[in-house]
């Protein structure tokens, strides 16, 4: 199996006491683990942007007619559902907004990242917690527990990973606006074992591990 | 028939007025939500838990994934607890308390009386096992 870059957008440690996602808790004590530090403003296009081409970039709003990030062109990975662009990135495509069902993003990202993951690296996105939690948190566990069943189906398939969210739980309606600290869980440590992981090393990390 | 009554004007106004309610609510809440934890400094602390009989304080990092799950769970009891006094300090921004203190792992949590530490739990706990000291101080 290649190495995965899975991206769930809004997932967040302080939702992890509340919602107890069981594979999630049980990633937390096995695997290394930190916290994604991404101040506001924090748009998923440029945070992902930043990730893709391993510097910071800034922005707005989703962008439009984007080459091929430096990230998926060095690694030669697959990408599904990124949300650089709207609608989203790669593979699967889906337009970023509340009018696509959690579980038919779910699976269709699901099953997409299962088929390519034997032939090429995967970097791919989860958005419905994102796209979900701007507007109400009132089935925000029902959503967690729907993630992280995904999680441990496509995890437990992959041999090298990195899970991460770029930014915590929306704080606003506005699409830029989240808690500053998101999730890091993956079978490579942080860079620094004192410091918060920033965008851009992620993207770094998932190439060193599919240069391994 | 001549009127000053513009009804597209109105109907603008009002939805100015609707956003900046909307606004002032939304800083309002937000205000409200960084006074229940205090952050402390190192400025700060003492005068803290001396002014509070009891007081809790979390210390924490920012790269400490343990402590961002322990910190809404502060925050409720700061909310269910008005009469206690609740705050956050940042251990790697104000080491001399965290070391006044022996704090060597995060994140962990003191509890102070009359300004005197009573007792400590270490990393994410659930509520209950900090509810529970936190009910017998108050006793």
């Amino acid at each position: 199996m290649k190495p995965l870059l899975l991206g769930i957008d809004a997932l967040s440690y302080t939702s992890f006491m509340k919602c107890n996602p069981r594979f999630l808790l049980a990633l937390f004590s096995s695997t290394f683990r930190g916290v994604v530090l991404n101040k506001k403003p924090q748009h998923p296009a440029s945070s992902w942007m930043s990730v893709l081409e391993m510097q910071e970039v800034k922005g707005d709003s989703f962008f439009k007619d984007v080459e091929t990030p430096t990230l998926i062109k060095e690694t030669k990975a697959v990408a599904i559902n990124i949300p650089i662009t709207n609608p989203t990135y790669g593979e699967v495509s889906f337009e970023y907004n509340d009018s696509v069902s959690p579980q038919e993003e779910i699976s269709k990202v699901a099953e997409t990242i299962l088929e390519e993951l034997e032939s090429r690296p995967v970097i791919a996105s989860i958005t419905v917690l994102d796209r979900m939690l701007h507007k109400s948190k009132e089935n925000k566990c029902e959503l967690y527990k729907q993630v992280d069943d995904v999680i441990r189906k496509i995890v437990n398939k992959a041999d090298d990973f990195i899970l991460f969210s770029p930014y915590g739980e929306p704080t606003s309606d506005r699409p830029d606006e989240h808690e500053d600290y998101g999730v890091y869980l993956s079978t490579v440590p942080r860079p620094n074992e004192h410091d918060t992981v920033k965008l851009h090393e992620i993207g770094v990390l998932f190439r060193r591990l599919v240069g391994q | 028939m001549s009127s000053d009554y513009d009804a597209e004007l109105e109907k603008l106004l009002n939805k100015k007025l609707k956003q900046i309610i909307n606004e002032s609510k939304r800083m309002q809440e937000k205000h409200e939500e960084k006074e229940l934890v205090a952050h402390l400094t190192s400025e700060t602390f003492d005068d803290f838990i001396r002014s509070h009989k009891i007081a809790v304080v979390d210390f924490w990092a920012e790269w400490c994934a343990p402590c961002i799950i322990l910190a809404p769970i502060i925050e409720e009891l700061a909310r269910d607890y008005p009469q206690v006094g609740f705050g956050k300090l940042n251990s790697d921004e104000n080491p001399d308390i965290a070391s006044r203190y022996g704090v060597m792992s995060l994140p962990t949590v003191i509890f102070f009386k009359d300004g005197e530490p009573v007792d400590e739990v270490l990393g994410a706990v659930p509520r209950e096992e900090l509810e529970v000291r936190l009910k017998q101080l108050i006793e």
